[in-house]
């Protein structure tokens, strides 16, 4: 008898139908599963005989046939135990079939028949409700997470017995409850609030302009400054997440397994700091399960990369296309997978080999070659895609225990958001989202300067030798700046405090 | 273009044969009575001259005595715009005539007249401090404020503070060791072509040759040689810059040396001095002008004409000494927004200084 169950796979953070088909026949006792599976679905077949046995029913002892359809899909993951177990036992009789119509099933099994968690239940829930699907049977563990889903009746369950007693009628499960989505006040991490961070006046009003316009930051200052500390308040200043921004973010996380299943869907921008010595894979995403890699993971949150120089060359030369797209390619075996990556790039770096160059408390001999060589170790294709550069100087320990005073990050969060929504409203059918976004088009036409605000320019460049190639960056920098003061003109007051944030334009390292 | 003396041209002649060793030249040229007489009477002289220098080489620089010889040796010289000055010059620094092996020719780029102005120099380690450096920026504007050339040998560290600060604040002569096609170090090439336009450069040795380890400390000599009073800023205990404190002494020059932190390794030759030879210790560029038998002028007041108000209260607040963003908005009760824009407007009219490490000065 055959018998046809629903499912989900995904492809990146897409998902696709599956028709799960077993064929059981007479003849010598065989399983053979095809379909492309991978070898976690091909090892289901041990999970599926013994949960079937441990839950009270009868494994049939005939030819087995279970064939994953598409064919030409990769199936990855223990994610079909529940629906390879409910099809063999309506195959065999033991499920009234007919029940199992229109319900799609999703679940990995324990070997004593328990039904455990699975990764990406959120983006699987959301395609099945695109494919018109009403009903879905999911892991209990996974309810948190399936809850803030609406427009699906979604059936949790702990076990397989207690599955096929809800599909006989024996057993009522009700439907999830919603959730429904509040927006945080602030988001990030707990204990990191610029109330916290004493002084640092400079470093802190370049992280306020950087969520502001969505500006990639380099800081750059002696090791125990506070940089690792400055960059993880930086989530916290930035506007909450919407829900679809939350659900694009978890999605990715649900993915790769990330996801703490008690809090179900991410709340608060995501902080990811990948080590220098991480590999390509891990940074980028891709390996044998084309995992998300960390710039997904930071998807719609940051990304600190602490120590800028000490990161492989190639390996930052590789976050040139995310940074530009917003979204990265994984290429695998038979297709290529598109994972979001629109992430705000926060990195730090000594401003010298021994790190105290500049320093008002440390001795610093190094050479200027020394120092020059250190920082041309930074990609300049990178490097231009950095709007802002901030030296963070090291806060002196009576500052340090001074009290109080300083703003939280709830205060400036408020500024960020007013700035957000004039963006929102500037750019608004364009396809973009803040001002570090903007095109050379969109450049021309926003960020217009007055005669005083030319003037000041051109002299800006020629008295602090700045380099060209900064001169979009400082005029983007420039809006951010006049969006912050609520001003529709670009003041010379913007340009010139944009200025202090384009060090490296300058001629860093010379004394001259 | 620049026009050569015949004497000019026979010493760039003499000194094209690397073989020819100077103390055959100087008994040569002693004998002669000058270089051009020696050229003059080269082929004729042929057994006195072989003598001295040998058959070969006589014969080898006999058959380069013509203009097509000379003609690209000159020419070189002359689309580089490259000055010389020989030892039988005027304007040749009189204390190097003391040494035997005295540099034949002095290359130049720039304005040679600076060798007529009273100049001090000041030298330093390449590996150099915030602390030395600052002071030797403080030094080298003192000086210039007086009238004085500052004179160093544009190496890093200490030598390019000397030399820029000198740039912007007055007359500057930079001294380099290896010819003016090899800058060295490449990271000064910038600062050595502004001194070529607006000071004066010296090397020893022609355009073409790179600086090879025995030339710095002739070039140390020459430093020592063409001012009256040498200052060592910042120094460790194996800088190069003690051998010119050493010449300076040798040719009884005025030697000034800074204290530093009695930790600091970059201080550790500096301080030595000191301890060896109390009188040299300075504090400040007054101490050096004293010496010298200047009056330190007051600390008069510059006029800021186009500083605003707020502007002159960030302008006072420096005047105290170098602070960083925080140290000002916490000074001056103003936001990091208002200050920085402010800071940039002052750096652009040239008042105010962005420092590494985030910080502000004059
Ligand atoms: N401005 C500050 N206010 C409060 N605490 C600070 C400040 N600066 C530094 N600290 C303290 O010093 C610790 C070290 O700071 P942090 O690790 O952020 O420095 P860093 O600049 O990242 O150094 P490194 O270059 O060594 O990574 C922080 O955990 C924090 O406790
Ligand atoms: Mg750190
Ligand atoms: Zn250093």
């Amino acid at each position: 008898m055959l018998s046809i169950i629903k499912s989900f796979g995904l492809i990146g953070i897409e998902g696709y139908p599956l028709d799960i088909e077993v064929d059981i026949n007479p003849g010598l006792p065989c399983y053979e599963t095809v379909g492309l599976p991978d070898t976690a679905v091909k090892e289901s077949r041990e999970r599926v005989r013994s949960a079937i046995k441990n839950s009270g029913y009868g494994f049939p002892m005939e030819r087995i046939t279970v064939n994953l359809a598409p064919a030409d899909k990769r199936k990855e993951g223990a994610l079909y135990d529940v629906a390879i177990a409910a099809g063999i036992l309506a195959a065999s009789g033991q499920l009234p079939e007919e029940r199992l119509k229109g319900f799609v099933l999703f679940g990995e099994l324990s070997l004593d028949g328990g039904v455990r968690a699975v990764n990406g239940i959120l983006p699987l829930l959301i395609s099945a409700r695109e494919h018109g699907f009403k009903n879905v049977v999911i892991p209990h563990g996974n309810s948190t997470e399936a809850s803030y889903i609406v427009g699906l009746d979604i059936y949790p369950v702990e076990s397989l017995r207690q599955m096929c007693d809800f599909f006989a009628g024996r057993e009522e499960i009700p439907a999830l409850a919603h959730l429904v989505w509040e927006e945080t006040g602030v988001g990030g991490e707990k204990g990191f609030d610029f109330a916290y961070v004493k002084g640092q006046a400079a470093a802190k009003r370049a992280l306020e302009i950087a969520a502001s316009g969505g500006h990639n930051v380099l800081m750059i200052g002696p090791p125990g400054a506070g940089k690792t500390m400055l960059a993880r308040c930086l989530p916290g200043i930035l506007p909450p997440m919407t829900f679809e921004e939350a659900l694009e973010t978890t999605k990715i996380h649900s993915i790769a397994g990330e996801l703490d299943s008690s809090c179900g869907i991410i709340k608060s921008r995501p902080f990811r700091s990948p080590h220098h010595t991480a590999s390509s894979p891990s940074l980028i995403g891709g390996g044998k399960n084309s995992r998300p890699g960390e710039i997904s993971l930071a998807h719609n949150g940051v990304l600190f990369l602490d120590e800028l120089p000490e990161y492989p060359r190639a390996l930052l030369e590789t976050l040139r296309q995310p940074l530009e797209d917003g979204a990265v390619t994984v290429a695998r075996a038979r297709q290529t997978v598109l994972y979001p990556s629109r992430f705000m790039l926060v990195a730090s770096m000594n401003p010298c080999p021994c790190g105290n160059y500049g320093s008002a408390m440390g001795e610093c001999r190094c050479a200027p070659g020394q120092i020059q060589k250190y920082l041309a170790k930074l990609s300049g294709p990178l490097l231009d895609r950095i709007d802002i550069h901030v030296e963070v100087g090291s806060v002196s320990f009576s500052d340090l225990r001074s009290g109080g005073g300083e703003e939280s990050s709830g205060q400036v969060a408020k500024r960020v958001r007013a700035a957000r929504q004039i963006q929102q409203q500037r750019f608004s059918g364009e396809g973009i989202f803040c001002n570090a976004q903007m095109n050379s088009g969109a450049l021309k036409l926003y960020c217009r300067l007055d005669a005083e605000g030319e003037r000041l320019l051109e002299k800006a460049f020629s008295a602090l030798k700045m380099s060209a190639r900064g001169h979009d960056r400082l005029l983007k920098l420039s809006r951010t700046i006049a969006d912050l003061d609520q001003s529709p003109q670009i003041l010379p007051k913007h340009l010139a405090e944009a200025i202090q944030y384009r060090t490296l334009d300058r001629k860093y390292g010379a004394f001259l | 273009m620049i026009g050569f003396s015949p004497a000019q041209k026979a010493y760039i002649w003499l000194t094209s044969f690397e073989e020819l060793h100077w103390k055959s030249l100087n008994r040569l040229l002693s004998r002669f009575g000058g270089a051009a007489q020696l050229v003059k009477c080269f082929k004729d002289r042929e057994k006195e001259i072989a003598e001295e220098i040998g058959a070969e080489l006589y014969r080898k620089m006999e058959g380069r005595l013509t203009a097509a010889y000379m003609q690209p040796l000159l020419g070189a010289l002359q689309e580089r715009g490259v000055g010389i000055i020989t030892c039988e010059d005027k304007n040749y620094p009189e204390e190097l005539l003391q040494f035997e092996d005295k540099p034949f020719i002095l290359y130049t780029l720039g304005d040679q007249t600076l060798l007529d102005t009273p100049c001090v120099t000041i030298v330093g380690s390449r590996r150099c401090t915030r602390y030395g450096v600052e002071q030797t920026r403080k030094i080298a504007r003192g000086l210039c404020e007086h009238g004085f050339t500052v004179v160093s040998g544009l190496a890093d560290g200490i030598d390019t503070a000397a030399n820029s600060e000198a740039l912007q604040r007055g007359r500057t002569i930079a001294v380099t060791a290896g010819g003016f096609d090899h800058v060295y170090p490449s990271s000064n090439k910038e600062l050595f072509d502004e001194i070529a336009k607006r000071g004066l450069v010296i090397s020893q040795f022609p355009p073409h040759r790179q600086a090879i380890p025995y030339m710095f400390p002739l070039r140390n000599r020459i430093m020592a040689a063409v001012s009256l009073a040498t200052v060592v800023t910042e120094a460790g205990e194996k800088s190069g810059a003690l051998i010119t404190a050493d010449i300076a002494l040798s040719l009884g020059k005025e030697l000034f040396v800074l204290p530093g932190n009695v930790n600091s390794k970059a201080s550790a030759g500096c301080n030595r001095l000191i301890k060896e030879m109390q009188g040299c210790m300075i504090t400040g560029f007054e101490d050096v002008l004293l010496a010298l038998g200047v009056e330190p002028k007051g600390q008069k007041e510059q006029t800021l004409p186009d500083l605003t108000k707020e502007e002159r209260v960030i302008y006072e607040v420096l005047k105290m000494g170098e602070l960083d963003l925080d140290g000002i908005v916490q000074h001056l009760g103003m936001s990091a927004a208002e200050a920085n824009a402010l800071l940039s407007l002052m750096e652009i009219k040239g008042t105010v200084k962005k420092l590494p490490g985030g910080r502000f000065g004059l």
